[in-house]
């Protein structure tokens, strides 16, 4: 009879532990963020304090105010943060926030708004920068963005060491998004470039997208890639900035030869730019001292697209 | 009743006349009138009171005459004594400097931003822009409540990022509980910023427990103005406390004035937009708005609601964006995930739906719904008879995740 119940009851257990996934996703979906955070005690001193809290987009708003907008526009689906403390030293601190973003591009676009210029690099995940209080890198769908409460060495050294433990925790290879092979290297400035969700340049009318910053001679050029979902939307993101310059800009000339359709204009708030649509993608190059010195980035950058879309 | 638009001739006019044509018409004029006036400008001889009467800055005002736009309305910010134009500019989500230039252009002098956004490069953004033209901006930033030297290291940092030597308001960043108003490590933090001349004025922020801040923030006398998430859809409450909070001398700016910038297909055409920040402005109390502009559209939508009062055809636009909205607006609480017996992801395709019509941004509420596993999307729901699954507040689920898979599985190849 006994032997009877324990079966029962172990099939019971089994039968349930296999329903959990089905049947609780949230709790999965949670778990397996909380799963990147290091261990209570990832380091001599240091060790977890209370249990991670974890947001949605419904709620980001109570944890990091308006910034949470920013994540909105890049997809922000779950984040789950802690905070460790180092015994006996009490302004010892990191806070490590995990942000599930969705996608890799969405990761590397919230990581690219945040990363500065003069960001001293390091080699975790696909990316990583620090600075005296934070270091954050992505990899994969996610962000990981450490605070530490001051800017010790030890401190430094354990947000790197609590990083590469995060960053070894997330499943797969640390790669970058592969839209950003399609940005030439060469006069490419360092850490300039970018993943913008919707609207390039300000214009409500052209797509998301990556931005980027290239030295031309003296000059500092902007190139654009914009990446429609289909070329009928390219399509209508190219005729809205004709339109655009029609409106607010000067010596507009449509030009054949470089791509499927394109122009050279004088935009109000770019200068001049050279802009052209190749299926669903539209590339520019705008702030150009004159139409020729952009002309060969854009080419490099049509080749580049072309090569990688076939 | 603090409402004090600008001199004539430089503030509301009249709506009908094209802007090319009101600075054709006014130059000429202008240029007579400055001529033989220019001792007696109006304008400057109020912004130098001003700036005498308010500290040692000149108001921007006075010198950002350089726009190419007139119709622009000015409130004044509470005690701080700064006339600020209705409509000041939300940096928090803005990528391209040209943007905020293009704001500025137009007469629009206030803009917020905070140490902590894109990790610092927001101040950044800001100070690469108004760098050459600090005159023509009051410019607002936050600092957390933490211990003094870290407040001031905080607000010195932002002032390098600023790439200026002086900040027009300091706020304390999202407070929520009185405890926090009347900190005395912030507040002696604070008082001697001001002391050293860093920061001109001092502020907090909130939009949680809004009522209960403003009215100890009040109840305080330190402070010179408060930023509260203030819409058409806050409590009767949230009004009192700002009317309390005006009295006592707070200069009060609003922030999340759209109530979640939802759209919806029932709106038609409409944009609630405008409509909404009317509301806001219809709060005389209320100086200035900042609502986030990440595209020229959005500035030039937004400027146009300067001067404007609320018709009867924004007031049947709110009515219908508020009926609409309490029918589709999700509030992403989580609490329908698991109800539905085939694992539908409700919450991901319902956010996936808000992305594509409250935010406009249809690319990205496509790609997060194809990013769904095939058996997590909405495509189960076209043969389903019989929706169970439930939502707290009365949403149409069933009719929800129809309308998602349709909408964003269009076109998609």
């Amino acid at each position: 009879m006994k032997r009877r119940l324990a079966f029962i009851i172990t099939i019971l257990v089994v039968g349930l532990w296999g329903c959990a996934d089905r049947y609780f996703p949230l709790s999965r979906e949670k778990s397996e963020l909380e799963n990147l955070l290091p261990p209570s005690s990832f380091s001599p001193g240091w060790r977890r304090e209370k249990k991670p809290s974890s947001y949605n987009p419904g709620n980001l708003y109570e944890y990091i105010d308006g910034a949470a907008e920013l994540y909105l526009d890049y997809g922000f689906k779950k984040l789950v943060t802690a905070l460790y403390l180092y015994e006996g030293k009490k302004d010892y601190s990191l806070i490590i926030d995990v942000y599930d973003m969705g996608s890799e591009l969405n990761a590397f676009g919230i990581h690219s708004s945040y990363r500065g210029s003069e960001a001293q690099l390091l080699e975790i995940g696909s990316e990583a920068y620090l600075t005296d209080y934070t270091l954050a890198f992505y990899k994969g769908k996610y962000f990981v963005y450490l605070q530490a409460g001051n800017p010790s060495g030890e401190n430094k050294t354990s947000m790197k060491k609590a990083a590469q433990i995060v960053a070894e925790r997330i499943p797969g290879q640390a790669e970058q998004p592969r839209e950003l092979s399609y940005l030439p290297g060469e006069n490419l400035l360092k850490n300039t470039s970018i993943y913008v969700p919707k609207g390039l340049l300000g214009y409500h009318f052209l797509p998301g997208g990556l931005q980027a910053e290239y030295q031309l001679g003296k000059e500092k050029i902007l190139l654009f890639v914009g990446l429609s979902p289909s070329s009928r939307e390219a399509r209508e993101a190219f005729q809205g900035y004709v339109e655009q310059i029609k409106k607010a800009g000067k010596n507009l000339a449509f030009q054949t030869g470089l791509a499927e359709e394109a122009f050279f204009a004088d935009d109000s708030y770019y200068g001049k730019v050279l802009v052209a649509r190749h299926k669903r993608f539209l590339v520019g190059v705008v702030n150009l001292q004159n139409y020729k010195e952009g002309e060969s980035l854009l080419k490099a950058t049509l080749k580049k697209i072309e090569i990688r879309e076939e | 009743m603090k409402n004090k638009s600008a001199p004539e001739g430089n503030s509301v006019v009249n709506r009908q006349m094209d802007r090319r044509e009101f600075l054709g018409e006014t130059s000429k004029g202008i240029l007579t009138a400055t001529f033989v006036l220019s001792s007696l400008d109006p304008l400057s001889l109020a912004g130098k009171w001003l700036a005498k009467e308010t500290g040692e800055k000149e108001s921007p005002r006075v010198q950002g005459r350089k726009r190419n736009s007139g119709p622009v309305e000015y409130r004044r910010l509470g005690k701080t004594g700064l006339m600020v134009a209705t409509i000041g500019f939300g940096a928090m989500r803005t990528r391209n400097p040209a943007v905020i230039h293009r704001a500025l252009d137009l007469g629009i002098n206030y803009i917020d931003t905070a140490h902590c956004y894109q990790g610092g490069n927001n101040e950044k953004l800001v100070g690469q822009v108004i760098e050459n033209r600090r005159q023509d901006a009051f410019i607002a930033t936050k600092v957390h409540v933490k211990n003094r030297k870290e407040m001031i290291l905080s607000v010195e940092s932002s002032l390098r990022s600023l790439r200026t030597d002086y900040i027009d308001i300091i706020q304390l960043h999202n407070l929520r509980k009185p405890e926090q108003v009347t900190s005395q490590e912030a507040m002696a933090a604070l008082e001697q910023l001001r002391k050293d001349g860093k920061v001109r004025f001092l502020g907090v922020t909130t939009h949680e427990n809004e009522a209960t801040v403003l009215k100890s923030a009040a109840g305080t006398g330190f402070y010179d103005m408060v930023l509260l998430k203030y819409n058409f859809r806050s409590s009767p409450a949230v009004k009192e406390a700002i009317e309390i909070a005006e009295k006592a001398g707070l200069g009060i700016v609003a922030m999340k004035t759209q109530a979640g910038g939802y759209r919806s297909k029932e709106m038609g055409n409409l944009s609630p937009h405008q409509a909404a920040l009317k509301w806001v402005l219809g709060n005389k109390n209320v100086a200035t708005t900042i609502p986030s502009m990440v595209t020229f559209a959005q500035v030039e939508e937004n400027f146009q609601v300067m001067g404007t009062r609320m018709s009867w055809n924004d007031r049947k636009t709110l009515s219908r964006y508020a009926r609409a909205t309490d029918k589709v607006y999700c509030r992403l609480c989580g609490e329908c995930r698991d109800t539905c017996p085939d694992m539908v992801s409700i919450p991901e395709v319902m956010r996936s739906l808000m992305y594509a019509e409250g935010y406009g941004d249809f690319p990205l509420g496509r790609s997060q719904y194809v990013s769904l596993a095939p058996d997590r999307s909405a495509a189960k729901c076209l043969q389903c008879k019989r929706c169970k699954a439930k939502c707290v507040n009365g949403l149409n689920i069933a009719a929800k995740m129809v309308r998602a898979h349709h909408l964003l599985t269009r076109g998609y190849s």
